[in-house]
């Protein structure tokens, strides 16, 4: 009977956190339900997330409309070496990146993002909330990013 | 000193969570990014994950919830930190959205790595005293 009360003791407690864990699993579920309906910024379900277009620098190079450039790469990226008159928007995507290229752009801009290389999301990423959130229309991703811009200099030379 | 360590991880999780649970199309675009999930379950887990920060946070704080809060708030400083390092091996030049944002690139996610690890034995440390404290016969649920 000892041994059996040995045994119980971390059963009980285990049950005793699965307990308290679904509740605070269960307690979690309201808010984020209500928050998938009535959030401001909640995203769209479908699967479809928008991809967002990719132009080649040297489609880039041929446009007459004026061009704005988004650096979405890290700082130190960004502070060795940018594309001439690129905007940083900021670690973190945030606020003041936001106001920043609201700032920068004009009517009739178009904007290109780039981060560092193919794999990279985050152009994809800061596009789409600049479509969302700014809801500037004319913006692309520079295909293969900041690698191949500098692919295209070196070709230049 | 294990209420320290208690109210230090209750505040850096509610922290995390509310930032997150600001802008959850943002967090869902960060999940995104690590290219582990299909959209719809990333859209899913934005909503959810900044709520289940912040009530395990809150629960951490509460004895009679205390138990279950670290044992989640434990799985979850795993989950983060195997995704982060899987997407440190991948090479993938994104940023950890664990606090709504963050540095992108490498350097960047080996710190996030770090401070997911910190995390964990944390709330491990935390969770293997309250089980001590639990295990013992005269323990008492409501003690703070």
């Amino acid at each position: 009977m000892q041994a059996r009360t040995s045994t119980e003791k971390p059963t009980v407690l285990w049950r005793r956190g699965a307990r308290q864990a679904a509740l605070i699993l269960l307690v979690a579920l309201v808010p984020a339900v209500l928050a998938a309906w009535f959030h401001p910024r909640r995203s769209g379900w479908s699967q479809d997330q928008p991809v967002i277009p990719e132009v080649e620098w040297t489609a880039v190079r041929q446009w007459r409309a004026p061009v704005l450039l988004v650096d979405v790469r890290s700082t130190a990226a960004y502070e060795s070496e940018h594309i001439p008159g690129a905007l940083w928007l900021g670690e973190s995507i945030g606020y003041d990146g936001m106001v920043a290229v609201a700032r920068a752009w004009q009517p009739g801009t178009r904007v290109v993002v780039y981060c560092d290389s193919p794999r990279c999301d985050v152009a994809q990423a800061a596009a789409r909330r600049l479509r969302r959130e700014l809801g500037l229309q004319d913006v692309v991703v520079l295909k293969g990013g900041w690698s191949a811009w500098i692919e295209a200099r070196r070709q230049r030379r | 000193m294990g209420w320290v360590g208690r109210i230090v991880l209750a505040a850096v999780f509610v922290c995390a969570g509310a930032a997150k649970a600001l802008d959850p199309a943002a967090f869902a675009d960060a999940i995104d990014s690590y290219r582990l999930l299909p959209h719809p379950a990333g859209v899913a887990l934005a909503l959810y994950l900044p709520w289940l920060e912040i009530t395990g946070g809150l629960g951490v704080v509460w004895s009679r919830t205390r138990l279950g809060a670290l044992s989640l708030l434990f799985l979850l400083c795993l989950m983060f930190g195997i995704a982060v390092a899987s997407a440190w091996i991948r090479d993938l030049d994104i940023a950890c959205g664990c606090f709504g944002g963050g540095a992108v690139g490498a350097a960047a996610l080996r710190g996030s790595l770090l401070r997911s690890a910190a995390l964990a034995l944390l709330t491990g440390a935390l969770l293997w005293a309250e089980e001590t404290r639990c295990a013992r016969p005269d323990s008492s649920a409501g003690s703070m």
